[in-house]
């Protein structure tokens, strides 16, 4: 036998992530925009028929409020039980006895479901760009939070996934003590070694002010996510699959 | 081909007991030799599996695959590999993960349709082919997994209980495949509780109990000439002599007994002495195979 070209496997993993993931993610988006337009009212959609600043500022609003709602949800969707599904269900066997690495193997389902993730992003914010006139100020800043919310929680929760079964349920728990902690004490420098949930949970807050957003939380919470990502890495090539 | 070389392994699990499921074990299987491992429920047999494969290390020892570590052999070569449980993605069709399978192991796209049919109709799959995995029977899914481990022409092939849920058709087709893929680079592993099963195909048995490497059995060494053997004895009348001549004998029915014999020559020894006494003797057969007989004295002996 020769090594695999898992490239070759790309296309197999594009069609997983479609069918296991995929649905979910674009039903939540395609949720939250529904609600966002039924929430408009006759006044809202009179507003934004006349146009104007007024326009932008109701649709800054619109758009920070399903953003703050999925960021986190679908990236947990699109990243959830990556390498622990597998290792779990036992599928783990016949799989990685073909001479693959795993770490490469799930490394790269990493990387294009973050792809397609975007893709979907993409698709959800011009969504919404078609009802809302949304000024690019705000479409750029609500695709940078989801880039940076897929990296991070994407990471955390990669790094999770590779290390024990429950990264779900710890992705989320972990986010949930973390964000608490942050509104308690908020420039408290020991927070700095956690995850930056919060960072991103204030950016997306902030859309809604028809600013640019700050690009360092955006940048720091990225590279926490990437370097989970890494990590993830190293365990998967040292961890017994196993137990 | 395959060592292992004073293995060991402890399961540790937080806060729960510590359990010892290989201890010590020492041996090597030879490229072009098949293989086999016995053990009863719990000897270990999975556990060496996975450390053969590289999904987990040895707590002591070594094991090594063509000179190299499990894991490295695997990444650089592959193993085709039948696991006990046949775990594979319930949504898959059937063709689409054989596809899979030979993707990963490392079949060049232009060779790809040849060698993915030639593994379904190996298999007699080619019905199935659009079927769902959750819709295969057991059987079927079998065939699927062993269809899989023989893509890619590995030099090592590790079969977890071949025969587990096929058919008695299916079964004697798979004893017809094992001799030909046979070859003198490849060294082939087979475990399974059916004795009968690796007395067939296997050159050598392991016989594992309680996580220990009780003996390797010789599976073509036949009868033993010295040691105590239990037979089994049909015959007709004299039922008074046979218990004259083997006193210990077990009735099984009328006319069958199951006597311990020591050696050969005590057997031929017992049969006169009930031909004198005008029994006649239908037939006097081993009550258990070689392999089983090793099996019977390794794994009570220990007990």
């Amino acid at each position: 036998m020769s090594r695999a070209r898992l490239g070759r496997y790309l296309l197999l993993q594009a069609r997983d992530f479609i069918v296991d993931r995929a649905l979910a993610i674009v039903i939540t988006f395609g949720l939250v925009v529904m609600m966002s337009y039924e929430s408009l009212g006759p006044g809202g959609r009179a507003l934004i028929e006349r146009g104007g600043v007024h326009a932008w500022e109701l649709a800054a609003r619109a758009i920070e409020q399903p953003v703050s709602f999925t960021w986190f949800i679908t990236a947990l969707m699109a990243v959830h039980g990556i390498s622990a599904n597998d290792r779990t269900s036992g599928r783990f066997r016949l799989l990685f006895a073909k001479p693959v690495s795993v770490a490469h193997f799930y490394g790269q389902a990493f990387a294009l479901y973050g792809v397609l993730y975007l893709v979907l992003a993409l698709l959800f914010v011009a969504s919404m760009g078609a009802i809302f006139p949304i000024a690019r100020v705000t479409a750029v800043g609500a695709f940078a939070v989801l880039v940076a919310s897929y990296l991070l929680v994407g990471g955390v929760c990669f790094l999770l996934s590779a290390l024990w079964r429950f990264d779900w349920g710890t992705t989320i728990a972990l986010a949930g003590a973390l964000t608490y902690l942050a509104a308690k004490f908020r420039h408290h420098p020991w927070l700095n070694g956690f995850p930056p949930f919060w960072e991103l949970a204030d950016q997306a807050d902030s859309l809604k002010y028809l600013e640019p957003l700050e690009w360092r939380p955006l940048v720091w919470a990225s590279a926490y996510g990437v370097a989970c990502f890494l990590l993830g890495l190293v365990v998967l090539r040292r961890r017994p699959l196993a137990t | 081909m395959i060592e292992f070389a004073g293995v060991g392994r402890t399961y540790a699990p937080l806060g729960g007991r510590r359990v010892r499921a290989v201890d010590d074990m020492t041996f090597t299987v030879r490229a072009g030799e098949v293989f086999g491992i016995a053990g009863p429920n719990g000897a270990g047999k999975s556990t060496m599996i996975s450390m053969l494969l590289g999904f987990m290390s040895p707590s002591e020892g070594r094991v090594t695959v063509d000179g190299r570590a499990p894991r490295q052999f695997v990444e650089r070569e592959g193993i085709g590999y039948l696991s006990e449980l046949v775990e594979i993605n319930p949504r898959w069709r059937a063709r689409d993960a054989m596809v899979r399978f030979a993707i990963l192991a490392g079949i060049p796209a232009r060779a790809m349709d040849a060698s993915v049919n030639e593994a379904m109709t190996l298999m007699s799959l080619e019905e199935h082919a659009g079927k769902r995995v959750k819709e295969l029977s057991k059987g079927t899914r079998q065939r699927l997994a062993l269809g899989q481990a023989l893509l890619g022409d590995s030099r090592v092939l590790v079969l977890d209980e071949p025969t587990h849920g096929l058919d008695p058709l299916w079964t004697q087709r798979f004893r017809e495949l094992v001799p030909t893929l046979r070859r003198p680079d490849r060294a082939i592993v087979i475990a399974s509780h059916n004795l009968d099963e690796l007395e067939r195909l296997a050159d050598r048995v392991a016989i594992v109990d309680r996580g220990r490497l009780q003996r390797i059995v010789e599976t073509r060494g036949g009868v033993s000439d010295t040691a105590v053997t239990r037979y089994r004895i049909a015959y007709r009348g004299g039922e008074e002599a046979v218990r004259e001549v083997f006193p210990g004998a077990t009735s099984l029915a009328p006319g069958e007994v199951e006597v311990d014999v020591a050696g050969l020559e005590g057997l031929n020894r017992g049969l006169a002495a009930l031909i004198e006494r005008g029994v006649l003797v239908v037939a006097a057969t081993p009550a258990y195979s070689v392999l089983e007989e090793h099996f019977r004295q390794a794994v009570r002996s220990d007990a």
